[in-house]
């Protein structure tokens, strides 16, 4: 993908969340009878108004500016992609499952560790066995010092 | 209560001995790990600070701060891999030291260093407090309002190539700042009509997501390129008493510069060292050595960089505004405790301020004796491999998040903001400048609205009042000397 286009996608991004915040903003502001400096939408305004200014500015200044023809590469977009998804899983299965907290917390960390491998393995049941020992241990020690020594309960 | 009658029995409590030295080992062991960095580690561990009382919280975070500053030169020294950006200088002439095959003598030079820069930014720390205090309890609603700007630009100024992105990244700060209550009329504001916003977005959510988070993704991008790390020799960190006198000078050069340094909002223990190292060199008798395994450069650089940590803590302490984003994750700690740090809890909580200088002091003796014991075992964590660390270090970053509100949604947004965070890293702008803006958003915009409520609206309280004056003039003299070394930098011709 070209670093413009990628640029271009996320400074629209904080242009829309700077004109929803100014919206928000201006509904405290308008028909209010306080002082300006004591409504709640005052400072938020200035905020907002700066951040729409300035985004704007960005996105003309990286349009005239030949950097911005470059590619935009993400190395291993593939395993950051498949971890990403992997940790929404996680969390979620984490909400909707919380008693088996611990069984889902080895597996993400076995299944991140596994997808990250990417030397040549000469043994994969080696490196598939020391990854779910550490999985277990890690397990253990987030179990030994959230749940019994702080009294967190993660489940 | 003067700083000579405090109780050393509150702070020799054996609670706070143990966080210091397990903040120390921690912060070590970590710090070692290269590419983990301060911020990550300070981030993991503020959670678990949240679980103890004010005084061993504080003192945890600040013998993890402390202690990982020494810990990121081990990688920089064994590897030639900055353990964190403050490290770089001291991999100049480490590294060269264990190409001589020399690294312990390197590594027991670093940990001497980082001991004695310690210990001096803590006696400026423990001196300077008091009257520092006092004279903050001049200032008023203006100039906290200036001095919480002064911190944000000028960590805008520094943290990033691009100027214009790192001002938009301090008014995002800002912004996700105003989320919850208002602070001077009570009116909710932006929380989308949830519960879980009436307060603001969780500091650790926040600074979790956009750190270690992002941090993560970085990490993986990167092992595509990573090359294969040589395994690490057995170390010893024995001092030779050879090395102590030629170097004395430099320790002193760094230490002072780097506490000079690290007073200076937006600075950070990164400029430090070059200071440092930048100055024992000028001032050396054998500047020609350096860059080639000169224990003067590495003294000068980690001496410097370990200073400067009591340096940035004298405004949080002094003035309640943190000058830098580790020292804004120590103040996070102060706020999840309900405690607003500044000159005034020196008479409202003194057992807790003194209680931290002195133990600030401490911390740079659990560094020596954790550095000192286990730098021959950790020198070899360097060697673990990313896809080891990387899950683990998610992993906490997770559990951290859920362990300070017990919330699956501060979960989301933290997962959220790391991913914005991770765009924001990759297009020029600044993660320190949005996290320092996101803690200090509350003091900025109260003490803004309170200064034109005290004036009646006149705009010209910020340039009347002396201290306001000088403070407009700095903001304006850093954001112009930025802009000017940028554009130098920008047009420099390329050789």
């Amino acid at each position: 993908m070209n670093r413009r286009i990628a640029e271009t996608g996320f400074l629209t991004f904080l242009l829309a969340v700077g004109v929803f915040y100014l919206v928000e903003s201006w509904g405290f502001l308008s028909g209010s009878e306080q002082e300006f400096y004591i409504n709640p939408g005052f400072f938020p305004a200035i905020l907002g108004s700066l951040l729409f200014l300035l985004v704007v500015v960005s996105l003309i200044k990286m349009w005239v500016s030949s950097e911005a023809k470059e590619k935009f590469v993400v190395e291993n977009f593939r395993k950051i992609a498949l971890v990403s998804v992997l940790t929404v899983l996680y969390i979620g299965l984490w909400s909707f499952f919380s008693e088996l907290y611990y069984m889902w917390t080895g597996l993400f960390y076995f299944a991140v560790s596994l997808i990250l491998a990417e030397r040549e393995v000469t043994s994969i049941p080696r490196l598939v066995i020391r990854n779910a020992v550490i999985a277990v241990m890690l397990s253990l020690v987030i179990y030994l010092v959230f749940e019994l020594l702080f009294s967190i309960r993660m489940t | 209560m003067d700083f000579l009658q405090f109780d050393f029995s509150a702070l020799l409590d054996p609670v706070n001995l143990l966080v210091i030295l397990v903040g120390s080992v921690a912060g070590v062991l970590f710090g070692a790990l290269p590419g983990v960095g301060t911020m990550v580690i300070l981030v993991i561990f503020l959670p678990i600070s949240f679980m103890l009382e004010p005084l061993p919280a504080i003192l945890l975070l600040l013998a993890v701060y402390q202690s990982s500053e020494y810990g990121g030169s081990i990688s920089s020294i064994m590897l030639g891999i900055p353990g964190s950006p403050s490290n770089v200088a001291t991999l100049l002439d480490g590294y060269p030291m264990t190409k001589k095959n020399t690294p312990g003598r390197a590594l027991a030079l670093s940990l001497y260093a980082s001991t004695i820069g310690g210990l001096v930014g803590g006696l400026a720390l423990v001196f300077l407090s008091q009257p520092m205090a006092s004279f903050a309890m001049r200032l008023s609603y203006p100039e906290y309002f200036l001095v919480g700007s002064l911190g944000v630009m000028a960590v805008a100024v520094i943290s990033s190539n691009d100027f214009l992105r790192s001002v938009i990244s301090a008014i995002l700060g800002l912004m996700v700042g105003t989320v919850g209550m208002d602070l001077i009329t009570g009116d909710p504001r932006f929380n989308a009509g949830r519960m879980e916003l009436f307060d603001g977005f969780s500091l650790v959510a926040i600074i979790i997501g956009i750190f270690a988070f992002s941090e993560v993704i970085t990490m993986i991008r990167e092992r595509a390129n990573a090359e294969p790390q040589r395994e690490a020799p057995q170390v010893s960190t024995k001092l030779p008493m050879k090395d102590l006198k030629p170097t004395m000078k430099a320790a002193a050069i760094g230490s002072s510069v780097g506490t000079g340094v690290g007073i200076f909002p937006g600075t950070g223990s990164g400029t430090a060292s070059w200071f440092g190292y930048g100055l024992s060199k000028k001032f050396s008798k054998n500047s020609e050595k350096f860059g080639h395994g000169s224990p003067e450069g590495l003294v000068g650089a980690e001496s410097a960089n370990n200073s400067s940590v009591g340096g940035a803590l004298l405004p949080l302490l002094t003035l309640g505004v943190p000058g830098s984003p580790a020292v804004a994750i120590v103040m996070g700690a102060f706020l999840m405790h309900g405690i607003v740090p500044g000159p005034h809890t020196f008479t409202s909580d003194p057992i807790l301020t003194y209680g931290i200088l002195f133990g600030f002091v401490l911390t740079s003796v659990g560094m020596f004796l954790s550095g000192k014991l286990l730098t021959p075992m950790f020198s070899r964590v360097v060697k673990i491999p990313g896809e080891l660390l990387v899950p683990g270090v998610l992993l906490i970053a997770i559990v951290g998040v859920y362990a300070a509100d017990a919330s699956i949604f501060e979960l989301w947004v933290a997962i959220t903001i790391g991913l914005i965070g991770f765009f924001m890293r990759n297009m020029g702008f600044s993660l320190p400048a949005f996290v320092l803006a996101f803690v200090l958003s509350g003091i900025i915009e109260e003490n803004f609205r309170r200064s034109l409520l005290a004036s009646g609206g006149d705009f010209s309280v910020f340039v009347t009042r002396p201290v306001s004056l000088v403070l407009v003039l700095l903001i304006v003299g850093i954001v112009g000397l930025g802009l000017v070394s940028k554009y130098r930098a920008k047009n420099k011709p390329k050789v």
